[in-house]
C-alpha cells in the first residue's frame, strides 16, 4: 500500500488548510487528475483528511485484498462499528471505497466493503500541487459476480 | 473430401474437432478460474459450485476423452474399456451439469 512508504504527517504538512490560502486559491493551485474518468475524483482537502483519519486509513487497509462487513474491519481493527460507519459513509462519498453484497451460506446477505483506492500520487512543480488518484478497476472475476448477483 | 485430407496425420474434421474440443476445455478453465476468484474475493458459495461445474464440464471431460481417443488410435482399448471410458466422461459431464445447477438453485 501506498502509506507504507508516506507517512501521515508528511501529507497533514501540505494540507492546504494548514496555509494562508483562501478557499479560491487552494482550488486554484490544485489541480485535479484522474485516471479513472467515469469516477468523481475527491476533492484534495477531503482526501488528505479521510487519510489523515486512522480509522479511515484502518478501513482502507482491512477492504483492501478481500470485501469485508463493518464488523469484521471492527473486529480487526478494535474500532467501535458506529465510529467506522461513519467513515465508511465518507469513504464511499469520496468513491475510495465501494458498497458489495456477499452472500452468505444460508441465502442471506451481507453489505460489504471494498476499497478502491491503489495509488495516490502528489507532486509539487510549479507552485501548485497536481495529484492523481488511481483506483483498483473491476475485474473479470468482479463482472461475472456482479452478473451472477443480477442473474 | 477436404474433410478427408490428411494434416499431421490426421483428417481434417478430426483435428479440428481436436481443436474445438481443446479451445472449449481452455475457455471452460478460464471461466471456472475466473469463478473461483471470484468466490475466493467474495465469498459466494455458489461461485464455488459453478467454477467446479464448469471444470468438470470442461477439462475433467475433456482430459477423459482425449486420453481414450488416443488410446483407441493406438489400438490399446478394448470394447469393454472404451465403454468404460465413455461412461466416465458422461458421468463428469452430468456431475458438472449438476454442479452449476446446483449453484442456480443455491443463489437466493
Amino acid at each position: 500500500m501506498y502509506e507504507r512508504h508516506q507517512p501521515h504527517n508528511d501529507l497533514r504538512l501540505d494540507t492546504p488548510n494548514s496555509h494562508s490560502h483562501s478557499a479560491a486559491d487552494t482550488e486554484r493551485n490544485h489541480r485535479m487528475t484522474s485516471t479513472d474518468d467515469t469516477t468523481e475524483t475527491p476533492a484534495f482537502d477531503t482526501l488528505l483528511e479521510l487519510l489523515e483519519d486512522r480509522y479511515a486509513r484502518e478501513i482502507l487497509k482491512a477492504t483492501s485484498q478481500h470485501p469485508k462487513t463493518v464488523k469484521e474491519i471492527s473486529d480487526e481493527s478494535g474500532a467501535s462499528p458506529s465510529t467506522l460507519y461513519h467513515r465508511v459513509k465518507r469513504l464511499l462519498e469520496a468513491n475510495l471505497l465501494m458498497e458489495q453484497t456477499r452472500i452468505r451460506s444460508d441465502g442471506h446477505h451481507d453489505t460489504v466493503y471494498a476499497a478502491t483506492l491503489k495509488h495516490v500520487h502528489l507532486t509539487l512543480a510549479d507552485g501548485s500541487f497536481e495529484y492523481r488518484i488511481e483506483r483498483a478497476n473491476e475485474d473479470a472475476a468482479d463482472r461475472l459476480q456482479r452478473l451472477w448477483s443480477e442473474f | 473430401m477436404l474433410g478427408e485430407m490428411p494434416v499431421f496425420g490426421f483428417r481434417t474434421f478430426e483435428l479440428l474437432a481436436s481443436l474445438f474440443a481443446a479451445g472449449s476445455a481452455a475457455a471452460g478453465v478460464y471461466i471456472g478460474y475466473l469463478a473461483l476468484r471470484s468466490f475466493a474475493r467474495h465469498r459466494d458459495p455458489s461461485m464455488r459450485y459453478l467454477a467446479i461445474g464448469l471444470i468438470l464440464l470442461t477439462l475433467v471431460t475433456y482430459t477423459f476423452t482425449f486420453i481414450a481417443s488416443v488410446l483407441v488410435h493406438l489400438r490399446l482399448l478394448s470394447i469393454p474399456q472404451q465403454d468404460i471410458f465413455w461412461t466416465v466422461a458422461h458421468l463428469t459431464q452430468f456431475a458438472g451439469l449438476l454442479c452449476i445447477a446446483y449453484a442456480l438453485h443455491r443463489r437466493p
